[in-house]
């Protein structure tokens, strides 16, 4: 199964193209130009350098959150934007699922992506993988505080490898915790289009591609207008 | 010549919309998904908010405009974008879909000023209309006085140099309690009340004839208010915005004027929101009509943000060759006039 992926989550722009297991292309860029003006430039050109076609894919992935809501935004819109016109089913894949698909299974240890949320926050979850490299939530995705986090790895006690941009706002507070920790070099430690498409081909075996108009962002955390008008005990805009 | 299809999307604010024009002059499709029910709760368009509800709106939009259209994306010969001015985040969800839309179907991408779109409504509305005109932009983000010389060149001759007069209609509407949004409401409540009753102050910019400010005006509606309340005087509301409302039309229709007169102009067409007002389209008209001027102004669905003026100004881009690139940006505060 062809499968081109894009991951805009985090500082990374990265998209992906997968054929049954091999990443056939994947380009990343990593520096501050603004993923709307290279996402799709990145996409041309590896398609064209694959001879690939948009309406050969059978589907299209998309790294749907938690991150940034604006990043999150382009690249629901253009894996949308790409698969409405062949009707061509999408992956609403995790992101922190996606990263750790991206460092591959890892012997005994937890595997735990951690994106910076900001305000002292990350957004974490934990997997284990098995034999077969299937990965299993063990921790379910949300938004964490280190002293939190420390204490709900404590409760699993298992070793754990820490990757992704989170790493920094958690590690004294893992490590302070006692908790058996390894953290994954930064060449390895981003979010990649790769591991969106690698965890796509798993969510496709399991029946969970959707519809492009079912496509959208998870971003674990609600805006600020309807953080306020709840904490002022109003019901957030869409229940009221 | 072949007909020009353009599937066109816009989605600079609180609209997500999309639509299906041909040759610039025909809205075969025009759908609107507004989210004014979930900003009415906050008072005002709050941009987090806006940009979810595009993304989850767009694909269904976009598939009913090509319905209702009759057509499939095989029949659109480009696709056009709004991207700038307008709300960042709420710009590149039509910009980042519109994008690999024409991308996976191999058609050219166009980008659009969306202030050109809200001039272009009127050629949608008026077949016969051509440049050169002139033209007033007025809507809860713009106040443009603009001298169209040709569909793509335009001098801007006054803008406002603190609200847009929409902004000033919400802040008003706000302040004597009939919410948001302003412009409809004020209109509603305006037309049981005496235009004469207070005079509110018209500000005068030195050495700018054309330029606008309405702060003033919503300041003196403030400070009435708060004057009567502390004398203990209840405010008769309709008289209050009916006033409010005469001193911002005749401004607007004064300005106008000026620049038709004093370049001899026979033609003046008025866009954007705050140009569904029903006392500033009788004004202008009236205004116009003692001229000799040709009045236009589009009918109120194409006053609001849409699509199909969108399409409509795209039409002219497409037939002066000027495309965009994979890597269009939006541009929040694009310059009138401006491309990519």
């Amino acid at each position: 199964m062809k499968i081109l992926a894009i991951e805009s989550a985090t500082e990374s722009a990265s998209c992906a193209l997968t054929q049954d297991g091999k990443v056939v292309a994947e380009f990343t860029l990593q520096n501050k130009q603004t993923h709307s003006q290279t996402l799709l430039p990145m996409i041309d050109a590896m398609c064209a350098m694959t001879g690939t076609k948009p309406d050969e894919l059978d589907a299209v992935a998309v790294s749907r959150g938690p991150g940034s809501f604006t990043g999150l935004r382009i690249g629901a819109a253009t894996g949308k934007g790409i698969a409405l016109p062949f009707e061509t089913k999408m992956a609403s894949v995790p992101t922190l699922y996606g990263m750790a698909f991206a460092i591959g299974p890892a012997a005994d240890r937890l595997i735990v992506p951690l994106i910076d949320a900001r305000r002292q926050h990350v957004y974490a979850a934990g997997y284990s993988a098995g034999k077969d490299g299937a990965l299993t939530e063990e921790l379910a995705e949300c938004v964490i505080s280190a002293q939190d986090l420390a204490a709900r790895l404590q409760e699993a006690g298992k070793p754990v490898l820490l990757t992704g941009d989170g790493v920094k706002v958690v590690l004294p507070a893992l490590e302070a915790a006692g908790i058996d920790v390894r953290v994954c070099p930064p060449a390895l430690s981003y979010a990649r289009a790769a591991g969106v498409a690698l965890a796509a081909e798993q969510m496709a075996r399991e029946g969970k591609l959707i519809s492009s108009d079912e496509m959208a962002p998870e971003y674990l955390r609600l805006s600020q207008a309807e953080r306020k008008r709840r904490e002022a005990g109003n019901p957030a805009g869409k229940e009221a | 010549m072949k007909d020009i299809r353009i599937l066109a999307i816009e989605s600079s604010c609180d609209e997500t919309a999309a639509a299906v024009v041909v040759n610039g002059r025909e809205a075969l499709s025009n759908v609107i998904n507004s989210q004014i029910a979930v900003h009415t709760l906050y008072g005002g368009v709050v941009p987090e908010i806006a940009s979810r509800a595009h993304i989850q709106n767009i694909n269904p939009v976009i598939r009913a405009a090509l319905d209702e259209a009759h057509m499939t994306l095989e029949d659109i010969d480009a696709v056009a974008v709004t991207y700038g001015p307008g709300l960042v985040g709420s710009l590149l969800v039509g910009v980042a879909e519109a994008k690999a839309l024409a991308w996976a179907t191999g058609k050219p991408l166009i980008g659009v000023h969306h202030i050109e779109g809200h001039i272009a409504a009127n050629y949608i509305a008026s077949k016969d209309l051509k440049p050169p005109f002139a033209a007033l932009v007025v809507s809860g983000g713009h106040t443009h006085l603009v001298m169209v010389q040709d569909y793509d060149r335009f001098e801007i001759i006054g803008r406002t140099r603190d609200d847009a007069a929409g902004e000033a209609f919400d802040k008003v509407a706000r302040a004597v309690g009939l919410g948001y949004p302003g412009g409809p409401k004020i209109d509603k409540e305006a037309k049981n009340g005496n235009p004469h009753a207070i005079e509110f102050p018209i500000a005068h910019i030195d050495g700018a004839p054309y330029d606008f400010s309405f702060s003033g005006i919503k300041s003196a509606v403030l400070n009435y208010l708060n004057e009567a309340k502390m004398k203990g005087e209840t405010v008769n509301r309709a008289d209050l915005v009916a006033s409010f409302q005469q001193a911002v039309v005749t401004t607007l229709v004064s300005h106008s004027m000026q620049l038709v007169c004093e370049r001899h102009l026979d033609k003046l067409v008025i866009a954007g929101g705050v140009s569904a007002n029903s006392a500033l389209r009788k004004a202008m008209k009236e205004a116009c009509d003692e001229q000799g001027v040709a009045f236009y102004c589009p009918p109120l669905i194409l006053c609001t943000d849409n699509a199909a003026m969108i399409g409509s100004a795209a039409y002219y881009e497409y037939c002066k060759g000027h495309f965009a690139g994979w890597d269009l940006n939006a541009v929040p505060n694009l310059k009138l006039g401006e491309r990519a």
